[in-house]
């Protein structure tokens, strides 16, 4: 019924989706953070062009921002399309593991400020 | 059944055979914010709910019945939340329902039979992890796919008898601006069963669970020229630019909230006058159909005059929640929340505080409880310090008494000055939350997410269920709070009884022996004369009196002292409290309440309200702390009464010095 995508599916095979890393300054008192998912075309988000589209790699949040924007959709593997770069940032994120290349369908937007949209980082640019 | 215009047939597949299926008595719904849910649930219950807070929290908790075949069943309307997971106050709430520790007001503590979870149809791969959440408690569920009609423009196809086979759950399609599918919800949760399928546990695993549904059992089809289709450079995307733009978005701004409050005013004048004449009818007829007495006076004068004077403001307050419902619903106010993170930041406080500070402009109480949306504790700490600045409703009696002696008969200049209460109020507020920033609430800022809703025409069924609730709020405190202090005020006023002065009597003397031409005039100054002795001497003069030393610079005398005194519980009480406080000392016959207010006199006959007197109350009331229950709600959501006790101390003392200030300046002048 869908379109499978052949760059979403390379891309999820090839990153391991945990995600979410927090500060281990600003919580001291518990386990010391994952370790982050190195990748080498990651890039911040705003280093995007409005109208450009990437994929999440990872974010590195303190812990309540990271868990925010993740339950609003921003997580790993999510595919996103800047909508507007400045302040705020808004990102456009397109639903499901396959819906890059799609037209129409699902998304939802989310306006960043400038400081937490620094520590999305993304790969896989298109645009 | 994969079709775009999925009806909502009956389930086969989620449905395992000889499950158990309880008859619903009471459900929960939940649902991410934006997804149409309170729309649904006034689309469902209507007018049949009631409002209040859940025991012990700050969140709102709307309880709806909606009556079926079957009975009747009771709708909880719960937070908009993102995950059942997230340690925020909306979801701690949504927790505690569905375990059973947490019931609405009114009701015992226990878990509801089954919950409703609400799923935006054009973001259905977010909205289903919340939904694998609700089915892991392992309660009857229903899934509401809402916003099927936008889902369909977009060219979405949803499988929904694979959708419901997947979640083990009933799934129905609806609309809930349209009505469409809505019966069929009503019967899926009348008939709702025990999820046969349990989510995975771990986030990661129900991330991909929801994703792999998604993927499952949507596809996208083409539409036509005229679908609506992301990924492109859309008329949201050029919308967005202009209204979060750094000058643009201020002028858009500045222009929304102006035609609001003009909207307000010009709208409002109608309806203000024709309660102002019921009230004023009602009283004439009471004066004529009793008898002459204490009872007649108290009825006519302070129970009716007393509440008519505070229930004259309901159509602009109305008109206040309707357009700000009407223009959340547009999606633009999150927009303007970033607009106003630009704003705000240099003052210490995070867009965060938009929202919190928008609704104190309507009452401080559900503003400072909306704080807990920020989560930062010192820009929380510094909002709920500010945010009884904003001009609430119950200010505005006191707004549009005074700008209405000031500006007798020149509207715009009364609705400058309306703005500029307004305006002040905001300045005081930056202002105090600078000065807190960088002192006793010293530290970094917390940047900003904020989900932006689909741009859409507003819901108007959805606005006046949120006025008509406000209003009834409004008017159950008119009845009660208000009318309370109004029977207070008339007996302090009214008592002790005391022998008229020698003066009245001696020309009650002259009257007798004096021709019938002049007698009436004279009798009416005898009566004035008595009027004015009995008021200074009743407890209420007394109280006034013994005040009036401290706010005598600000220009007040005694009358204004007691008025400013007995609206500390509530700012709305002045205006009614003026009116006993004048219609006891002078005859207001064929004149409304306004009228008789703005034409009082002093004990030594001069005019109470001048223009410098005028200016003073308005710069008082704008920044004074005169509202006990925002006091209570600040100690409590602050955590602690120093900062009830901050607040009160820094927005009195700012509000005398600024009076003071003003009464001076303009007195002297």
């Amino acid at each position: 019924m869908t379109n499978r995508c052949h760059e979403c599916s390379a891309a999820a095979d090839g990153v391991t989706p945990v995600v979410v890393t927090t500060h281990a300054r600003a919580l001291p008192s518990q386990a010391p953070a994952p370790a982050v998912p190195e990748t080498s075309d990651a890039v911040s988000l705003t280093s995007l062009r409005p109208g450009q589209t990437a994929q999440v790699r990872f974010t590195n949040l303190e812990a309540g921002d990271a868990d925010l924007l993740r339950a609003m959709g921003l997580r790993s593997l999510a595919r996103i399309r800047l909508c507007r770069l400045g302040e705020p940032c808004i990102v456009e994120v397109l639903s499901g593991s396959e819906s890059c290349g799609r037209k129409g369908g699902c998304a939802c937007r989310i306006g960043l400020a400038r400081p937490l949209a620094d520590k999305v980082l993304v790969g896989s640019v298109e645009g | 059944m994969s079709t775009a215009a999925s009806q909502a047939a009956p389930s086969e597949t989620g449905v395992p055979p000889g499950s158990s299926v309880r008859p619903p008595v009471r459900f929960a719904l939940i649902g991410n914010p934006n997804t149409g849910k309170t729309t649904l649930f006034n689309r469902l219950c209507g007018l049949r709910h009631k409002t209040g807070n859940f025991p012990g929290t700050t969140q709102e908790a709307r309880i709806g019945t909606v009556r079926m075949r079957e009975g009747t069943l009771q709708l909880v309307d719960l937070p908009g939340i993102y995950s059942l997971e997230l340690e925020q106050s909306e979801a701690e709430v949504c927790r505690g329902v569905l375990a059973g520790t947490l019931a609405p007001p009114g009701q015992k503590a226990a878990a509801p039979d089954g919950v409703c979870v609400v799923v935006d149809a054009t973001n259905l791969a977010r909205n289903l992890v919340l939904v694998g959440e609700a089915l892991r408690r392992r309660l009857p569920t229903v899934v509401a796919v809402n916003m099927i009609d936008l889902a369909r423009r977009r060219g979405l196809v949803i499988d929904l008898a694979g959708l419901e086979s997947r979640l083990g759950c009933r799934v129905v399609v609806c609309s809930a601006r349209s009505g469409e599918g809505v019966e069929a919800l009503t019967e899926a949760i009348a008939a709702a069963p025990v999820p046969n399928r349990t989510p995975p546990g771990t986030r990661d695993g129900l991330e991909r669970w929801a994703d792999e549904i998604y993927d499952q059992c949507t596809s996208v089809v083409e539409t036509g020229p005229n679908a609506v289709a992301i990924g492109v450079d859309s008329l949201t995307d050029r919308l967005d630019r202009v209204f979060t733009h750094p000058v643009l978005g201020l002028v858009v701004f500045a222009a929304v909230m102006t035609g609001l409050f003009w909207v307000i005013f010009a709208l409002a004048q109608v309806p203000m006058e024709l309660i102002d004449r019921v009230f004023a009818a009602a009283s004439d007829w009471l004066d004529g159909a009793m008898p002459e007495g204490v009872i007649r006076d108290f009825i006519s004068h302070g129970v009716v005059q007393g509440v008519g004077a505070t229930v004259i403001f309901l159509p602009q307050i109305c008109l206040l929640f309707f357009l700000i419902s009407l223009l959340e619903d547009t999606g633009y106010l999150a927009r303007a929340a970033f607009v106003m993170d630009r704003v705000l930041r240099p003052f210490g406080l995070p867009g965060h505080s938009f929202m919190p500070l928008l609704s104190s402009h309507a009452c401080a109480l559900p503003g400072i409880m909306a704080c807990r949306a920020i989560p930062d504790r010192r820009e929380r700490l510094a909002t709920i310090l500010i945010a009884p600045f904003m001009s609430c409703s119950a200010r505005i009696p006191v707004y549009v008494l005074l700008t209405s002696i000031l500006f007798a008969g020149r509207p715009m200049m009364a609705a400058l000055a309306f703005v500029g209460c307004y305006a002040l109020g905001i300045v005081a507020a930056m202002g105090t939350a600078l000065i807190f920033r960088r002192t006793i609430l010293r530290g970094k800022g917390r940047p900003m997410a904020l989900e932006l809703p689909s741009y859409k025409r507003p819901a108007f069924r959805t606005a006046l269920l949120g006025t008509w609730d406000r209003a009834f709020v409004f008017i159950r405190n008119a009845g009660t709070n208000i009318l309370a202090i109004v029977v207070v005020l008339w007996w302090l006023g009214a008592y002790p009884h005391v022998d008229p002065p020698p003066e009245a009597v001696q020309i009650r003397e002259q009257a007798a022996a004096a021709d019938p031409e002049v007698r009436g005039a004279l009798l009416e100054e005898a009566e004035r004369i008595e009027a004015r002795h009995a008021s200074a001497n009743s407890y209420l003069g007394r109280f006034g009196r013994a005040v009036e030393p401290v706010l005598r610079p600000l220009g007040y005398d005694r009358q204004l002292s007691v008025g400013v005194l007995a609206s500390f519980a509530a700012r709305e009480v002045f205006v009614s409290t003026m009116a006993v406080v004048v219609t006891g000392s002078e005859d207001t016959e064929d004149e409304g309440v306004v009228q008789a207010i703005a034409s009082a006199r002093r004990d030594d006959g001069a005019p109470v309200f001048t223009t410098a007197v005028c200016w003073s109350l308005l710069v008082y009331y704008v920044l004074a702390m005169q509202c006990l229950p925002t006091l209570a709600v600040t100690a409590r959501e602050a955590g602690g009464v120093k900062w009830a006790l901050l607040q009160l101390g820094w927005m009195t003392g700012l509000a005398y010095v600024a009076a003071l200030a003003v009464y001076q300046l303009l007195g002297a002048s």
